[in-house]
């Protein structure tokens, strides 16, 4: 190997190195050659072995190779970054593209056409009542004796002489002017313009009221719960009569 | 002794003391470069290759302990990297030789001992 190879060989080996101290090595060498005149390679060893002394603890230059691995890196985390983006961008849409957006204080909507052949229609007793658990319920009140539901769920609904009890489901339920004592438990619970008074017992529930420009009394022992956005009138000619644990009762309003 | 577990000693050993040399000899000289280095150190005995002296300068000049410039000769040819001792490496120095004459000292002592302590 000639000293001209030799310094070729360890320019190469050294370029982990920043190319000021690179540059200061080979220069060194060099001039080491021109002062002594002999085989670089019989004074100094390989060029390889002469550059790992060198680079022994030496911060490396990152290689082209993996200065592109590196870039290649950050463009996949980048298009991660993005697809991670349009992906909650995308559930967001969906979400709120399927939310509910069913105004269910509208007492006049095609959803509630008793013509519906969807609906279920039952004789309504005087002194029933209704149980709702971990169901999410929509009532209103129809000129009817009957109660006509239409429900979504595991369970359909169950009808006897003392009760109907809706759970695990979503319903929609017509109810007779009569009064009537609802209970609701672990349930989200929608009164539309009640037309009878009411004594209900909720508990961790939520519970709505759709007035639509009727006054009600309310009558409300409220346990550990949030009474918001009701006014009670006196002389209102219904009574909302509310027993409330651990439940929220508030205005209804459009999701 | 295996001859290579022997090379490997000497190196870590000389790794230390070879510093401490050249720090001794650039105190001395003020300014010096590695052929001149080299010729020194093997006239006071300590014979040293060039690929090992070279990669040392560099190291101790990264470490800080050596400040370096280029000189061209007057009487003309390639220029030569000159090393001096950096103030930290001046500061050092001192504390290298004291720990370097315990160490021996401590060696002395130890050849001292007898069977019976």
């Amino acid at each position: 190997m000639t000293n001209d190879q030799y310094i070729t060989t360890l320019n190469k080996a050294l370029s982990g190195l920043d190319s000021t101290s690179r540059n200061d090595i080979v220069q060194e060498i060099k001039s080491h050659e021109a002062e002594s005149g002999s085989s670089l390679f019989d004074r100094f060893g390989s060029p390889e072995a002469l550059a790992e002394q060198y680079l022994e603890g030496e911060t490396i230059k990152t290689p082209v190779t993996q200065k592109v691995a590196g870039l290649g890196k950050k463009v996949f985390l980048w298009v991660g970054i993005l697809a991670s983006t349009l992906i909650l961008a995308m559930a967001f849409f969906i979400w709120n593209v399927s939310s509910d957006d069913f105004n269910y204080a509208d007492e006049t909507a095609a959803e509630l056409d008793q013509s519906s052949a969807d609906w279920v229609t039952k004789d309504w007793k005087t002194g029933m009542s209704i149980n709702i658990e971990q169901t999410s319920a929509v009532l209103y009140w129809h000129d009817q004796p009957t109660v006509r539901w239409q429900c979504n769920g595991n369970e359909a609904p169950m009808l006897d002489t003392e009760r109907l009890t809706v759970r695990q489901s979503s319903c929609l339920i017509m109810l007779p002017k009569e009064d009537m004592r609802i209970v609701a438990d672990q349930s989200q619970v929608v009164l539309v313009r009640p037309q009878a008074s009411l004594d209900m017992k909720i508990k961790q529930s939520s519970l709505r009221i759709a007035e639509n420009d009727t006054q009600y009394r309310y009558d409300v022992s409220a346990n550990r719960s949030n009474f918001d956005g009701l006014k009670s009138y006196d002389e209102a000619e219904y009574t909302i009569k509310i027993e409330s644990i651990e439940a929220m009762i508030s205005a209804y309003k459009k999701d | 002794m295996e001859n290579t577990t022997y090379q490997k000693w000497l190196a870590q050993l000389r790794k230390g003391y070879l510093e401490l040399c050249v720090l001794v000899v650039l105190e001395r000289k003020e300014s010096s470069y590695g052929f001149e280095l080299l010729q020194l150190l093997e006239n006071a005995g300590l014979s040293i290759n060039e690929g090992t002296l070279y990669p040392l300068l560099n190291r101790m000049f990264k470490n800080g302990w050596l400040t370096s410039h280029w000189v061209t000769p007057s009487e003309g040819g390639h220029p030569r990297r000159h090393y001096q001792l950096s103030d930290e490496g001046a500061e050092l120095l001192p504390q290298m030789l004291e720990t370097f004459q315990l160490n021996q000292q401590a060696v002395e002592k130890l050849k001292e001992l007898k069977n019976d302590e």
